[in-house]
């Protein structure tokens, strides 16, 4: 390789990665061979069917789980030498920002406290403010301190959004995050996404709806364990 | 990260506050209960103190038998027939320099009457003249103590507690009326007052005394049994010091160190032995609640892990580390237990002035016991909160999202 602009490094590469679970004959592949890169500031679909393995995939990347074959890079550090599960969690906490289908919001808590929550982890100073401004910047400075119930699904998502934004992460992993919404609160909610990754951020959306690749730079098709 | 950990443990108890309060019930009862004990063992110890000290400090008392001062004393027969003192001991003694007074102590046996009245619960004593200036607890109210004549004499004379008096004469004058015990007959000659400290101890013992010369006394059973003798020296003498010369006095007669001198403070520290180890008795078993109050604690947290099973998953994924969950949920129980803790010390310190003002009771809560209380709660918390803890920092994110 002798290219005169050097290209940046992935920011994610999983380079044939199997994770099976259980033991003898009751082994499952739930993924048989993912290998591919993600590129900083892209936007990059991973879709397939349900039980395609698209989740463990998801968990996977996000460091919740460790694969059983195969090598994943993430941020240029090779994951497997990060054994210890509070360094995991340290690593979680600076380079990946989470968004679930279902938000998890904690109930008790006001939207600004929620989207402060991880910043408690990292012991960041300034971790108000800074959730001041990704609220607005979802577009809920008049709910900081609504609690979730006092909001609709899809501010409810932006504030898991915002959330995901409190330590900077190098990559927000969001996994079905329209697929508690209805069409046009979740049309949205991927303009906030694409609106982010204009703004640099790399985004990886983990979802079954094919209708979400038109988005992408990247696609990732996963069927039966294997990407594409 | 410590003070985060408070305000979610502090919401979290908030937010379940009555199931909180429930739970926290035992702990208040355990503690509470701990701490009131050890406030009535205080207040006892600080009665039977005053009420020595009351006695006055320069006393020496000689008693039969031997006497440890860890352990109180050793009973043996001569003891309890009284036949070690005897009334030479108190002349020998009363000729040493440096001692201002003595005075002694028989027991009697018998029913005092008056008519048909009988008054059981008086306790006889035979004694000198002297023991009004020996023992600053025995004053006369109305009439007069015996005379030495009178015990010389061996007069039929009595001086009986207030309390005696009104049992067998009701609001009768009693000076000079004729009381009996078995066939003999005795003139009242005077009545004592009940001390000013008395105590719950006090007021028993000094309300039911009914005094009579020694002589008298010996005369009623088979000779003079003197009991205790009781020698009191010039301000001047330490009381420790003047031990050996008051034994060595008594050995010329005595053939064995059958007898024993002991200070106030000796006496003191017997009864404060005994009702330390009381109080420590009671308030331990009362401490078994605290055990069940601390099952209790780890129950409600180990509801509250599971409830919270996913805010726990969610709290890992976004990168809290394991000793965080831990301490979250340590400091959620400890929080409970210790506002137990101030709770039943709060309680206790009310009960305790209500006790002290409407009851003979004295209770006293000293800076100890509170210091006791928080510990315990703090301990109680950290022992039965750290399984939930555990079981919460242990669970698996991705299974702890999953939940519902």
């Amino acid at each position: 390789m002798n290219k005169t602009a050097p290209k940046p490094q992935p920011v994610i590469v999983f380079d044939h990665i199997a994770k099976i679970y259980g033991t003898g004959g009751s082994k499952t592949h739930a993924v048989k061979n993912a290998t591919f890169e993600i590129e900083p500031a892209s936007f990059t679909v991973i879709v397939g069917p349900s039980g395609s393995g698209k989740s463990t995939i998801l968990n996977l990347m996000g460091l919740l789980d460790q694969p059983t074959k195969g090598e994943y890079w993430l941020d240029g550090l090779k994951t497997a030498d990060i054994s210890s599960d509070n360094q995991r969690a340290i690593l979680r906490r600076d380079k990946l920002g989470f968004v679930f289908q279902q938000f998890n919001l904690l109930s008790r808590a006001s939207a600004l406290q929620n989207v402060m929550m991880p910043g408690i982890y990292s012991r960041k100073k300034n971790r108000q403010e800074r959730a001041t401004y990704l609220l607005k910047e979802v577009g809920l400075s008049h709910r900081l301190h609504h609690r979730p119930n006092q909001m609709s699904g899809g501010e409810q998502q932006r504030v898991a959004i915002a959330r995901s934004l409190i330590n900077s992460p190098r990559i927000l992993l969001a996994d079905e995050p329209t697929g508690n919404l209805d069409s046009k609160t979740g049309k949205a909610i991927l303009e906030l996404l694409q609106e982010l990754n204009r703004n640099g951020q790399t985004v990886v959306v983990i979802t079954h709806d094919d209708s979400l690749a038109d988005l992408a730079h990247k696609v990732i098709r996963v069927k039966d364990g294997v990407t594409s | 990260m410590i003070w985060e950990a408070f305000k979610v443990a502090l919401a979290s108890i908030w937010a379940n506050r009555i199931r909180s309060l429930l739970t926290v019930i035992g702990i208040i009862i355990g503690i509470g209960s701990v701490v009131m004990f050890l406030a009535v063992g205080e207040g006892l110890r600080h009665d039977v103190n005053a009420e020595i000290t009351s006695l006055g400090t320069n006393l020496l008392t000689i008693l039969p038998g031997e006497f440890d001062t860890e352990g109180g004393f050793s009973f043996n027969a001569s003891l309890l027939t009284g036949d070690v003192l005897k009334v030479e001991d108190i002349e020998d003694v009363k000729a040493l320099p440096d001692v201002q007074e003595v005075s002694a102590i028989s027991l009697v046996g018998g029913v005092l009457r008056k008519d048909d009245r009988a008054a059981p619960g008086a306790f006889l004593a035979g004694t000198l003249a002297s023991m009004p200036e020996v023992f600053t607890s025995v004053q006369i109210d109305s009439g007069r103590f015996f005379t030495e004549e009178e015990n010389a004499n061996k007069a039929k004379v009595v001086v009986l507690a207030p309390g005696i008096a009104n049992q067998l004469f009701g609001d009768q004058d009693p000076l000079g009326q004729t009381v009996s015990i078995g066939v003999e007959d005795f003139t009242v000659i005077g009545i004592t007052k009940v001390p000013d400290s008395s105590s719950i101890l006090g007021a028993t013992d000094y309300s039911t005394i009914v005094w009579m010369p020694l002589q008298t006394a010996g005369e009623l059973g088979d000779g003079v049994k003197v009991f205790r003798i009781l020698v009191k020296l010039d301000e001047t003498v330490m009381p420790e010091d003047y031990i050996p010369t008051i034994e060595s006095t008594l050995l010329k007669r005595h053939n064995q160190e059958d007898f024993s001198v002991v200070t106030q403070d000796d006496l003191l520290g017997v009864l404060n032995t005994v009702l330390n180890l009381l109080t420590a008795a009671v308030a331990g078993i009362a401490s078994i609640s605290l055990l069940v109050a601390g099952v209790g604690i780890m129950n409600i947290m180990l509801v509250s892990v599971t409830e919270r099973t996913k805010e726990i998953g969610l709290r890992k994924a976004v990168g809290a580390p394991t000793h965080a969950i831990l301490l979250q949920f340590i400091i959620e129980s400890v929080m409970l237990s210790v506002f137990g803790a101030l709770v039943a010390v709060g309680l206790a310190f009310l009960a305790s002035q209500l006790a002290t003002q409407y009851s003979p009771l004295t209770l006293i809560i000293t800076p100890y016991s509170i210091i006791l209380a928080v510990s315990v709660g703090v301990a109680v918390g950290l022992i039965f909160g750290i399984t939930p803890a555990f079981r919460a920092a242990k669970l698996d994110p991705i299974e702890a999202l999953r939940s519902e």
